[in-house]
């Protein structure tokens, strides 16, 4: 006879806000899941009626890590509405600031988010556990501080240009609010420098930046793997090792739709920034993947769902720039009450071309192998091989996350270097009635704000954030959303320690959006003695 | 004197959390001194971790809910105070995670660089509602708390 049971997991642990996650087991394997995000989210409402910037300095606001990011879109969706001219620097310049705040997130998503869980007692009895709980362990790990320590690296470059990170506003339509020096441009470099020494290629490579983007496919990365000492013990040697030994390429399918909004817009290829120009214009190019063929990633392709989600003054289906602001009215429920037959969620379930897609990292190096991109895109067949030889999994996703890491690097130096500063970098625009989208590839995936401005305020504001995607619930046609549906088939070996649901969730970098601060005194008897 | 950090908590459009923002706003306008740091940290509180080493003294500016006081009553603690009940659980490790969390932990990392001379200011408020203006009642707060930094840290190094 088989055992069915339910499993309430709340919260999924090291996943930023509050997602909670309930599965339906049959015979210790998943075989029904259902994500909740457990937080009204409503920055739109707030920008409803507001002057048309007010996007710039409320959305950064949305999220402690991707700030940048939020940044990217509001000042973009401006550029489009207003019809802004954008010099090349501030192209160079908007680049920098995303793919530190991108480059950033990996060691520091790896060690404190992602790979602690390799030293779960599920894995007590594989030959490399020892070796990965010394390196990985949280807190005592021997890489897990040098990995966390380096994730500081990058934002201060941020910081640089952007005066601060996170939440800096530096970005504005018509460019960028910043005028850097020879001193900036040679400290960034140095300090990039230290994040390549201290941990790129010393501690996580094992080789230079150079022969690791000589790997084309998945032979080459075993090849090279098992080239040297140096390789072979390197982390990501041993994370490679490890995730085959442990096997977490055999789990975490997902729904194997993919896509990307892309991101870095060509300095001299977006200096006219309208809807239609941007596909063409990135550098880590976007698109839409099926599983065999790729489209373009075409914004008007994108619907949101609600039939599962506490929302109800609008339709399913709806396209963002007829939604309209979020009402945060109905009641939402806590897990273990919650019907997931009606609503559940505080997500809503984007779509494109009606299609649960997965965005991230892995969505992003799918593209990078188009073999369609252009010169000047990412042209990087690696993981074109990896999905046709091993498909999606936990492995494949987090893999493709830390794949990123040298080729931004690169990016980085590079676009460093070509600041020119006697140059412009910013064009006073004239602002005007119009609609805007803006987009961009945070560290979690695509991100995206659609803006209408009418009678010159903002009459409309929606962001769907690449969690919103990844942890979105049903659709009206009871379709999953591909964390829901990268948790189907799962195998929990100890219902009392689900670790593999977490390291599903955990290889999406899921992220909720983090909204207040204040510190939660429970006690505010103990706290009266220290009034002033 | 030494070398100060002050940093703020809280998010500016979520009413009166910001209130933490707001202090370091005001802060900034009145404080230019090279061995005085005032940061912004937004809800970022991780990055606390970043801001310590180095430092000889560290003031965090944050709101405090759930106090039973009036919304602006000021609260002054030294971190230690403050128990971050994370010490050793992973599976609470958030990417958001507080500064009080982010303390216990950078103990661990930093050792004998952590600055153990840490005080943190908190203001009490009730609403973080979506809203980009703070009630009077935490402004008024916010602008006491700027005064008493001002006297903590020794005016005179300001002049």
């Amino acid at each position: 006879m088989s055992h069915i049971k339910e499993l309430n997991i709340s919260p999924v642990g090291r996943v930023e806000g509050d997602l909670d996650v309930k599965v339906f087991m049959q015979d210790g394997v998943v075989t029904r899941a259902h994500t909740q995000a457990a937080m009204y989210r409503g920055f739109e409402k707030i920008l409803v009626g507001k002057d048309p910037q007010a996007g710039l300095i409320v959305t950064p606001r949305a999220c402690g890590i991707c700030g940048g990011s939020h940044l990217y879109c509001a000042s973009s969706a401006l550029d489009v509405a207003w019809g802004t001219t954008l010099p090349p620097n501030a192209l160079l310049l908007r680049a920098i600031g995303q793919a530190t705040e991108t480059i950033q997130s990996i060691p520091r998503w790896f060690y404190a988010i992602f790979a602690t869980d390799l030293a779960n007692k599920k894995f007590a009895n594989k030959p490399l556990y020892q070796e990965v709980v010394k390196r990985f362990a949280a807190y005592v790990g021997t890489s897990f501080q040098k990995g966390v320590t380096a994730s500081g690296r990058p934002v201060e470059v941020y910081a640089l240009f952007g005066g601060q990170w996170p939440h800096s506003s530096y970005m504005v339509p018509g460019g960028v609010m910043c005028a850097p020096t020879l001193k900036d441009i040679t400290r960034a470099h140095s300090i990039m420098n230290h994040f390549r020494n201290d941990w790129l290629e010393t501690v996580w490579l094992g080789c230079s930046i150079e022969r690791y983007l000589e790997i084309k496919s998945w032979d080459d990365m075993l090849a090279w793997v098992e080239e040297n000492e140096s390789q072979r013990n390197s982390d990501l040697g041993l994370f490679i090792r490890a995730s085959l030994e442990f096997g977490l390429d055999k789990f975490g399918q997902g729904v194997g739709k993919y896509l990307a909004w892309g991101t870095y817009l060509h300095k001299d290829l977006y200096q006219k920034p309208t809807i239609e120009g941007r596909n063409p214009a990135t550098i880590s190019p976007s698109g839409f993947f099926d599983g065999k063929n790729y489209h373009e990633a075409d914004q008007k392709q994108v619907r949101e769902h609600v039939t599962h989600s506490w929302y109800e003054n609008q339709d399913d289906s709806m396209h963002p720039f007829d939604q309209p602001a979020p009402s945060g009215s109905l009641n939402s429920t806590i897990l273990e009450n919650t019907d997931f037959n009606g609503k559940y969620s505080w997500a809503k379930a984007p779509r494109f071309m009606e299609y649960a897609a997965e965005t991230g990292p892995l969505a992003r190096v799918i593209m990078a192998a188009n073999p369609a991109n252009t010169s000047h895109q990412f042209q990087d067949p690696l993981f074109g091989d990896i999905m046709d030889k091993m498909g999606p999994s936990v492995f494949t996703r987090a893999l493709a996350r830390v794949h990123e890491a040298p080729r931004l690097y690169n990016m980085i130096n590079k676009w460093l270097s070509e600041v020119n500063l006697d140059e412009a970098f910013y064009i006073k625009p004239e602002e005007k009635d119009g609609v805007g989208w803006g987009a961009t590839e945070a560290a979690r995936g695509a991100l995206a704000h659609w803006i209408k401005i009418k009678d010159g305020v903002i009459e409309n504001y929606q962001i769907i954030a690449p969690t919103t995607f990844n942890v979105g619930p049903n659709d009206s046609q009871g379709n999953s959303g591909p964390i829901e549906a990268a948790l189907e088939g799962t195998e929990i070996e100890d219902p009392h320690d689900p670790v593999e649901v977490g390291l599903v969730a955990r290889s999406f970098d899921s992220c909720l959006v983090c909204t207040v601060h204040a510190h939660d005194e429970k006690t505010g008897k103990e706290l009266a003695k220290f009034k002033l | 004197m030494g070398k100060i950090t002050i940093m703020g908590f809280g998010n500016p459009v979520r009413e009166d959390d910001g209130v933490g923002i707001y202090v370091i706003e005001k802060l900034k306008e009145k404080i230019e001194h090279e061995d005085i740091e005032i940061l912004d940290m937004g809800t970022a509180a991780f990055e606390v971790l970043f801001k310590l080493r180095g430092r000889e003294r560290i003031i965090l500016v944050d709101a405090v809910i759930n106090t039973g006081e009036a919304v602006g009553t000021l609260y002054k603690l030294p971190a230690s105070e403050i128990n971050a009940h994370i010490q050793d659980d992973p599976l609470v490790f958030l990417h958001s995670l507080k500064w009080d969390q982010a303390l216990s932990y950078a103990k661990k990392i930093l050792q004998e660089d952590y600055p153990e001379n840490i005080d943190v200011y908190l203001v009490a408020i009730d609403s973080t509602r979506f809203n980009t203006e703070m009630t009077q009642e935490a402004r008024e707060g916010g602008d006491k708390l700027v005064d008493k930094i001002l006297e903590d840290i020794d005016a005179k190094v300001l002049n």
